[in-house]
């Protein structure tokens, strides 16, 4: 396989690291459950070609966003490729390393005018232990999406 | 129980100092009780396999202490290494948790202790115990940004020379001297570090040649010193003429 073709594949691929949605996440939520769910949630509006993270950052919480589009790039410091995931309206992102309070591996870059929601990574642990239904179903998405992932790494060597 | 390699045999969870802030198994005393009444203690020597790819999920494999390595096969048969589970870990979580076949091979590299709880009484748990959930949110999490990195440093690579450069520098880190220089003890074989990078172990070993006649690494036995940091990641994304790994 060529090197450009080897790119592309990744490209294609890395399509397949699977953002979770809001719904997946939140649905079926009490009144009360989603009352303090409110509660917490920041609205943030960010203009066109705004950085909403940068790798290396640390995470300081979870972003859902609920209109426009973004962008996640994946850097090669060495060599400057870069791929890119599309964030969707609804697709929860910086999520996983939310929860493993580790540098972003990523930048996320809005595509156009974005409407966003962020929740504080202390305020979303604190939501969750309240809420073990959503908390199991955080950990059954972030189980398949651990098995892709290492689908993809397997795939790409 | 007679432990492998005397292995010294922790039974008691809530009695055990092998559990490091970073274990799953780091729970408060009332979920540490639940788990302790759930799992089952086993041993088992190097070369043992725990569970297989592509093998229905029975249970979450907690490693209390050694080393397992973690492959899947590609299509075309290669075996690849995804990575070495070190103490601490959970194996089979994602595959447990998703009611999914086993995603890879879990094979005993260092005599280890496994705690094993069954499917159903490791959902019942993650789904009543919010604080077990938590741990295996974390765990999953960590696992994920381990996987995002390698997808960037070997998935970019354009060249098993690269990869090469990038596995060295990352067990590395650990053991940086301060003054550019990193003395590591490799206990993998050419093989398997081939299998670590997508590659062959002909062309392993003939880059870490390639590396040593260029002074950027010393190899003896299995010590391998990195001379200096800065100089073997300049050599990531530039073509060298004599280049073993294009």
């Amino acid at each position: 396989m060529s090197i450009k073709a080897m790119f592309e594949a990744i490209r294609v691929k890395i399509k397949y690291f699977y953002l979770p949605s809001a719904d997946d996440l939140f649905c079926d939520l009490t009144p009360e459950s989603l009352a303090s769910l409110e509660k917490i949630k920041q609205i943030k509006r960010l203009r066109k070609e705004a950085r909403v993270f940068s790798t290396g950052d640390l995470p300081v919480g979870i972003y859902m966003l609920r209109e426009g589009r973004a962008q996640l790039h994946l850097n090669d410091e060495s060599k400057e490729e870069r791929i890119a995931r599309l964030i969707e309206p609804n697709a929860i992102f910086g999520l996983t390393e939310a929860f493993a309070n580790l540098p972003y591996e990523t930048d996320a870059e809005t595509i156009t005018p974005c409407l966003c929601e962020f929740i504080e990574r202390a305020d979303f642990i604190y939501f969750l232990q309240n809420e073990p239904e959503v908390c199991f179903r955080l950990a059954r998405l972030l189980a398949l999406n651990l098995q892709k992932a290492d689908r993809l790494f397997s795939s790409i060597n | 129980m007679k432990a492998p390699n005397n292995l010294k045999i922790q039974h008691k969870c809530l009695e055990c100092n092998l559990c490091a802030a970073n274990f799953f198994c780091s729970l408060s005393q009332s979920a540490l009780q639940t788990f302790e009444s759930l799992k089952i203690t086993n041993a088992y020597p190097k070369g043992a396999t725990l569970f297989m790819e592509g093998h229905p999920s029975n249970g979450i494999y907690m490693l209390c202490q050694g080393r397992v390595k973690l492959s899947t096969c590609s299509r075309d048969g290669k075996v690849i290494i995804l990575r070495i589970a070190e103490a601490g870990e959970v194996l089979g979580l994602s595959a447990t948790v998703s009611d999914l076949n086993y995603e890879a091979t879990a094979e005993v590299l260092e005599p280890c202790q496994v705690n094993f709880v069954r499917k159903e009484d490791f959902l019942r748990l993650i789904a009543q115990n919010a604080e077990a959930c938590f741990s295996a949110i974390k765990q999953m999490s960590n696992k994920y940004h381990t996987v995002y990195i390698k997808v960037r440093s070997f998935g970019l690579s354009h060249t098993a020379a690269d990869r090469l450069a990038k596995l060295l520098l990352e067990w590395g880190k650990a053991n940086s001297s301060g003054n550019g220089g990193i003395h590591l003890k490799i206990s993998y074989t050419h093989e398997e570090i081939a299998e670590m990078i997508g590659t062959s172990r002909e062309t392993v070993t003939r880059i870490l040649k390639d590396f040593k006649d260029r002074k950027l690494i010393a190899l003896k036995g299995s010590d391998l010193i990195i001379h200096d940091q800065k100089k073997l990641d300049a050599t990531i994304g530039v073509r060298y003429t004599g280049d073993a790994g294009l």
